[in-house]
């Protein structure tokens, strides 16, 4: 087990721009380490560089405290589950899970031992002697997990492995997953663009974009507490809402809503106002001092239990996470209020967090 | 090693996948719509559709020349019975007298093939030949094709355009220079070795390209996992990509036989030795300026085809898929 | 003795009198013993002893064991040296000889036709002459014509063997007596010649010059006139041709399109009352045929008998030998009476010796006699160098007179021109290249310019270079073995013919140092340059079918049809064979089939079935009511031939190939198709045919290349036919080089034939890539 120390580390491909500019991003021991973010952000290549599948432009790499740049990737005792899968297509689910032991010359009892471990463990024992042709795509993915299972490595690293499973395996084999990574404690990379997988795996997660590392912590802190737009964007489901506002300094205000608020003197004109659909509660239920806000019904999705609401009011456009069964027809106006303590803002050219931002008791208007 | 990041087109095409989720059940969907008429029925439906007409009339046309080869190969004698249509006949008739048949059957030209000269010697000699032309043919053109296939070197391009140029110089003009080199300067004359040298490397440019071809079609992925697995490089080709290129290497290989097994000229050239000759250079002894004992041409050259048509039928199963994969990217 | 045929004594199984054990058991070595050879063989270089003699023939059958019966006769009755015999096969024999000989290699001494005497004396360094060696008593052993035949430029080079010419053969049940002039042999053939049946009076390959030169001597002086000087167009030749043409074209004696196979055909079935032929060709006549062997003819118009040409079979010295009186002892031995009887009695030969015909058992063989007497009137063939430049553009002349395609004087008139510029372009290289041997001092720069370009090269982009290998080491590692063979047996055969397209060299010059045969592009010049399409003038005006870019024109048709045919049918074929089909697995090997078995045969079935009389084409054209096609005389119908041929040939390797490209093409995107409502065709326009064009187009670039220098289908079916209208560039390249001996001239053909194929290669791949790149 081992620790991962990314220092000033980039990656460019010929004269290109880089992909990876320059990352700083330490992973503990024994952690779950999820690397989020969009389709293209450079997740994948840094988890491909601890692999040592690709090589570190410039900074520093470290595995377990050492430097591991000019390290090839059969020296630094990491497994690695595909997205497809990977498996060898000519040997058996037995003899894929053993070939990285053989290649290393572990003894043939032993060999047999910890295949077998890691198959009842998964549930592959009576799969042994099938080849990945003739297995279903949730069998894949298990004998992947297996064969990174039987090395013992220092570190596992997984590439997006559920992306190419139903929905409902999905569920099943991510809960595996976490179950594994309980039990054995490795520390473990998981790269993957979909946050509930981010938010239910990861002891840590690292959200990427454009190369750039834009926050690292856990779920909550992510959640809770976002240090700009795109986190806050990324994070949660539906995600945040976010409108411009106008910042008048005493407050803010826009087509749908206005909002009085201490220490925005000297902040930028324009600001992005963030505000979670679950926040948002019909103005008949709400205590009065919170502001309210009027917008004609769009859209409107039911999930069963909750339901959300798509709103607009001008250009601006939120969701509202509502609870109940009652009638809304698009084309209604309806009038909501929400917790001004809830409320984040957003520098709008810098995206970054405004904090320190008060409300100030009583100055609500409508 | 610098491989590109994004291959998902290739990803679809991971060997030995079958069609999951979605594709099976849309297969399982088109099985059940097919009418279960029964094995009659469908035999029946087979006979009477544009398909089997085709096919029927291209394999006549592929057989009748050589129904003229087998039939003069079993008359027992040197040339063949002129046809001549019968003068007043039906048209059925004239037809069937179209129809290349020895008036009588007769073994005496294979016996006299296989014993008047150390046929089954040369047949032997020939085999010799051609499985090392195969084997060292494919050692090279796997590694070399691999190369091609995975690493982004200075000159990848070039090198691929002289494999092929290597085909574009009229093989009658390589006779003299081919002499010099692997009889004066290497001293391989009467020896096999330099045959099989030189068959080698004129199967090498198809080879490489076809083997570069399904290389190219294999997902990289399956390598990178071998390699954090802790396999070298030397034992990934060994036990992962050739053993998951089969298909392609049969049929290289089967092309790179075909090339020794079938040469003549280089052949009667380089041997100096009648024990050591190839096949087809015995074969060849029946044909002169003067006169050509054809019947016992015939004879030899179904003899010839039969070690190539079992290799054919043995490798049918690969040749069609090994292709297929091998050209996708070609 | 000339009756049994070449294989019967050894399938009636009663061994050979005289023939040593060992010969016999060497056939028959236990497989063990014979694996430990072949491992030995596979490392085993040159094996020669100090003290054997090897002998190269092209002997076969029952000639091939007399004559190894003779020389174990040889080895038993002397100690001094052992002589080792290869025979070699016809179809590689003159080319084993001309790799081996001028390079100081190959047999101690050889047996072979005398008529490339000549042209071996000239170029040097592969015939020796023998005068020193050999003593009065010994020359007195063979008739004078026989040994002026072994001789050239007054040096006699070796001792005549056996000899070959042609006499009439009768069939007994359908003419009794010989006719003795050309007019009784007309007469009487007449009489059996019924074209409509396919009877002829008289059949034999009058097309070859080998067979027309018994004409041709019978007027005249043949093919040169007394001094040796080239005289095609003479009046006796044109009278030869005249003749021909009559008893072709007006009396019907003789089928069209004759070829040694049919005229063996004809006459075994009784079609053909007389032939004219050689001893070669009594083994293969029917056992019920009674015939009989005759001399040929007087010639009614000239009054001097029909005089065949003669083929010596003279054992040849090497000039290499190191054996040299060892190897003339053998060859006295082999020409003495006792070999000469037994080359007569067991070989059925007609040995030179002619004191072996003396023997009863000969003298009572009517047939050998008949060739016997035969030898009196006979000619040999001339020995001159230029020969060899003769036999194909007459042959071509002779098809197009008899054809009624030309006039006999105008076209031989054409042919002596033709033939002496050839000639003359032979001399100027021999006259050239007597003049300079030294070496130019400025040659020596050459390598001196070379080495500092690459020490520059090297200082500029060796840091470059460096880490190029250090980057890849691996990548250059795995394409070393396959790069250095390429280099080795590609790159130096190319660079050779670079350097040879740059020289005049030519048979007669072949030896001298590159530089005194160095002439720039002055071959590309008179290829490329030469862009006048027609020759001769008037109403004798005709296409130059030598011309390049008519070669070129008919190349660039036969790749683009072939390869566009071969696709298309594959294609057709494949989708047919796509999804299961009765019989499916029955059709995909059948229809394989061509692959696998020699091409050699069946192209020579296919032209054996394209024949205008007999072939099996015309047969099922006239069964169906269709006028039959004179498939050789027409430049369309010629291409035709070769095209049907190649397609045959070439279809199975595409249709594997589209085969394969189909399977990979995902079934769910023709579900999606026929759910919008695609129709079959908008289906393969859209879907099929651009998912396989990844497999299609390396396929059609190596076929194209394939196809563009198919050399053996042209060669052995076509023939260029009609004269040389269909040669494509690479039989064109192979007739300048090999048949009138220009290697130069040749190589610098095949270098531009390159050059054609890599910039379509070139071209190729640039368009591929931005289709690849568009996907």
């Amino acid at each position: 087990m081992a620790s991962i120390e990314f220092k000033g580390v980039s990656k460019r491909y010929g004269d290109s721009l880089p992909t990876v500019p320059e990352l700083d991003l330490s992973i503990r021991d024994g952690e779950f380490m999820v690397l989020v973010g969009p389709s293209g952000c450079g997740k994948s290549t840094v988890l491909r560089m601890i692999a040592g599948l690709e090589s570190v432009t410039a900074g520093e790499l470290y595995i377990g405290g050492h430097l591991v740049n000019d390290l090839p990737p059969k020296d630094r005792d990491i497994a690695m589950v595909f997205q497809n899968y990977a498996l060898y297509p000519h040997m058996t689910v037995f003899e894929n899970m053993a070939f990285g032991l053989r290649v290393r010359h572990t003894p043939k009892l032993g060999i047999e031992r910890r295949v077998r471990e890691a198959a009842d463990t998964l549930g592959l024992s009576d799969l042994l002697q099938r080849k990945p042709g003739q297995l279903s795509g949730g069998q894949c993915q298990r004998v992947a997990l297996g064969r990174a299972m039987v090395r013992e490595p220092q570190v596992f690293l997984f590439d997006e492995p559920l992306s190419n499973l139903d929905a409902e395996l999905r569920v099943q084999m991510r809960a595996n997953i976490g179950r594994l990574h309980r039990e054995f404690g490795t520390t473990s990379v998981y790269v993957t663009h979909d946050q509930v997988e981010a938010m239910t795996l990861g002891s840590r997660i690292a959200i990427l974009n454009q190369g750039q590392l834009m926050q690292v912590g856990t779920p909550l802190e992510l959640y809770g507490d976002p240090d700009n737009t795109f986190v806050a964007g990324f994070m949660g489901s539906p995600p945040m809402n976010l409108v411009p506002v106008h910042n008048t300094g005493s407050g803010v205000h826009c087509a749908m809503l206005e909002l009085a608020l201490d220490g925005l003197q000297n902040q930028p004109q324009t600001l992005t106002l963030g505000l979670r659909p679950e926040q948002l509660v019909p103005a008949a239920d709400a205590p009065g001092h919170w502001p309210r806000l009027r917008a004609v019904v769009e859209l409107v999705e039911s999930l069963g239990a909750e339901r959300l609401v798509h709103l607009r009011a001008g250009d601006e456009r939120m969701v509202a996470r509502l609870p109940g069964m009652q009638l809304l027809t698009p084309g209604e106006t309806l009038a909501l209020a929400f917790d001004p303590a809830a409320v984040y803002l957003f520098d709008a050219g810098s995206q970054q967090r405004i904090r320190h931002v008060g409300v100030p008791a009583g100055a609500v208007v409508c | 090693m610098n491989l590109p990041n994004d291959s998902s087109p290739r990803r679809s095409l991971l060997a030995g996948e079958q069609p999951r989720g979605p594709v099976r059940s849309l297969v399982a969907f088109a099985c059940k719509q097919a009418p279960t008429t029964g094995r009659a029925g469908r035999i029946l439906r087979d006979i009477f559709s544009w398909r089997f007409a085709l096919l029927l009339f291209a394999s006549l046309i592929v057989i009748y020349p050589l129904l003229w080869v087998v039939s003069l190969a079993f008359s027992g004698q040197q040339s063949l019975t002129l046809v001549q249509l019968p003068e007043d006949a039906s048209l059925g008739q004239q037809l069937l007298a179209l129809i290349p048949l020895p008036e009588q059957w007769n073994l005496s030209n294979f016996t006299a093939v296989l014993t008047e000269q150390p046929f089954l010697r040369w047949l032997g000699n020939s085999l010799v030949v051609a499985l090392s032309t195969t084997l060292l043919g494919l050692s090279l053109s796997c590694s070399a094709a691999y190369a091609f296939s995975r690493f982004r070197f200075a000159g990848r391009e070039r090198g691929l355009m002289l494999f092929l140029i290597s085909q574009m110089f009229p093989a009658v003009l390589m006779l003299i220079p081919l002499y010099v080199i692997v009889v004066q300067w290497l001293g391989l004359g009467n020896s096999w070795l330099g045959l099989i040298l030189v068959y080698s490397i004129t199967a090498l440019p198809f080879c490489v390209w076809m083997l570069k071809g399904y290389f190219d079609t294999l997902p990289y992925e399956i390598e990178e996992s071998a390699l954090l697995e802790g396999a070298s490089r030397w034992m990934i080709f060994t036990r992962i990509i050739l053993p998951l290129a089969r298909p392609a290497i049969a049929v290289t290989g089967l092309f790179a036989f075909m090339t020794a097994w079938n040469e003549f000229i280089l052949a009667s050239i380089f041997m100096d030795d009648e024990s050591l000759y190839t096949v087809p250079v015995g074969l060849r002894f029946f044909v002169s300026d003067y006169a050509s004992e054809w019947g016992f041409f015939a004879a030899g050259s179904i003899l010839v085809s039969i070690p190539v048509m079992l290799l054919f039928l043995a490798l049918q199963r690969y040749l069609v898929s090994g292709l297929s994969a091998g050209a996708v990217k070609g | 003795m000339l009756t049994p045929p070449p294989c019967r004594s050894l399938l009636a199984g009663e061994p050979l009198p005289g023939s040593h054990p060992r010969s016999r058991c060497r056939a028959w070595l236990s497989p063990a013993s014979w694996l430990l050879q072949v491992v030995l063989l596979l490392f085993a270089g040159h094996v020669g002893a100090a003290d054997t003699v090897n002998l190269w023939h092209g002997y076969r059958g029952a000639e091939r064991a007399a004559f190894e019966q003779l020389v174990e006769a040889y080895n038993q009755s002397q100690n001094a040296v052992i002589v080792r015999t290869l025979a070699v096969p016809y179809g590689g024999y003159a080319d084993k000889l001309s790799a081996a000989l001028p390079r100081g290699q190959g047999p101690d001494l050889f047996v072979f036709a005398h008529d490339r005497l000549g042209g071996w004396a000239s170029a040097g360094h592969t015939v020796a002459p023998i005068d020193d060696l050999v003593d009065a008593e010994l020359r007195t052993r063979f008739p004078e014509n026989l040994i002026q035949a072994m001789s050239f430029g007054g040096h006699l080079y070796g001792l005549p063997f056996n000899f070959k010419s042609t006499a009439l053969i009768i069939n007994t049940d359908l003419v009794s007596d010989a006719p003795q002039t050309t007019d009784e042999l007309v007469a009487e053939a007449r009489r059996h010649s019924d074209r409509n049946t396919g009877r002829f009076g008289l059949a034999y390959s009058y097309t070859e010059p080998f067979f027309h030169g018994a004409l041709m001597n019978s007027f005249g002086n043949g093919p040169f006139d007394a001094r040796g000087q080239l005289a095609l167009d003479s009046r006796a030749n044109i009278q030869s041709l005249e003749m021909l043409t009559r008893w072709v074209r007006s009396e019907h004696i003789l089928p069209e399109e004759p070829s040694s196979t049919l005229v063996t055909s004809l006459f075994n079935q009784r079609r053909a009352a007389m032939v004219i032929s050689g001893p070669w060709m009594l083994g293969e006549i029917a056992a019920d045929i009674p015939y009989k062997v005759v001399p040929l003819p007087r010639n009614s118009d000239s009054g001097r008998p029909l005089a065949p040409w003669a083929a010596v079979e003279g054992l040849f010295l090497s000039p290499w030998s190191r054996h040299p009186q060892a190897a003339v002892d053998l060859m006295a031995f082999l020409t003495s009476r006792h070999a000469a009887e037994i080359m007569a009695i067991e070989g059925g030969q007609l040995p030179a010796n002619l004191t072996a015909f003396e023997h009863p058992q000969v003298a009572g063989d009517a047939t050998a006699m008949a060739f016997r007497a035969q030898l009196d009137t006979a000619a040999p063939i001339p020995n001159f160098p230029a020969m060899t430049l003769i036999w194909a553009p007459l042959e071509n002349s002779i098809k197009k007179v008899v054809k009624g395609a030309a006039a006999p004087e105008a076209e031989l008139h054409q042919l002596q021109r033709q033939i002496s510029a050839d000639l003359a372009r032979l001399q100027r290289s021999r006259a050239r290249s007597g003049a300079d041997y030294s070496m130019p001092l400025w040659l020596w720069l050459i390598p001196v310019v070379l080495i500092l370009v690459a020490a520059g090269l090297w200082r500029r982009y060796h840091s470059g270079l460096a880490a190029g290998w250090r980057a890849n080491r691996n990548a250059y590692l795995y394409i070393a073995p396959a790069m250095l063979g390429m280099t080795l047996l590609v790159l130096f055969p190319l660079v050779y013919g670079l350097l040879l397209s740059f020289t005049d060299t030519t048979v007669f010059n072949e030896h001298m140092p590159l530089w005194s045969r160095w002439a720039g592009f002055d071959n590309y010049v008179s290829i490329l340059a030469d862009l006048d399409l027609w020759r001769g003038e008037g109403a004798g005006r005709s296409l130059d079918f030598d011309n390049f870019y008519w070669t070129l024109l008919i190349t660039i048709c036969w790749t683009a049809s072939n390869v566009i045919l071969a696709v298309g049918l594959a294609l057709l074929l494949a989708l047919a064979l796509e999804k299961p089909i009765f019989g499916r697995g029955w059709f995909r090997v059948i229809l394989i089939l061509p692959w696998a078995i020699p091409n050699y045969i069946t192209a020579l079935v296919w032209k054996g079935m394209f024949h205008p009389q007999f072939g099996a084409v015309n047969q099922g054209l006239q069964v169906l009511g269709l006028a039959p096609v004179a498939w050789f005389d027409s430049i369309g119908a010629s291409f035709f031939t070769g095209l049907v041929t190649n397609v045959w040939l070439s279809v199975p390797f595409m249709l594997v190939v589209i085969l394969g490209g189909l399977q990979s093409i995902p079934k769910d995107l023709y579900e999606a198709a026929e759910v919008e409502g695609a129709g079959r065709w908008l289906q393969f326009r859209t879907i099929t045919l651009p998912l396989l064009k990844p497999v299609l187009i390396p396929a059609v670039i190596l076929s194209v290349v394939w196809t563009f220098n198919m050399f053996n289908v042209i060669y052995l079916v076509s023939d260029g036919a009609p004269a040389g209208a269909n040669d494509i560039l690479i039989t064109k390249a192979f007739r300048i080089g090999f048949e009138k001996y220009q290697y130069a001239y040749a190589a610098a053909y095949s270098v531009v034939i390159l050059m054609l194929l890599f910039g379509y290669a070139i071209w190729q791949t640039r368009v591929s890539r931005t289709l690849e790149a568009a996907r």
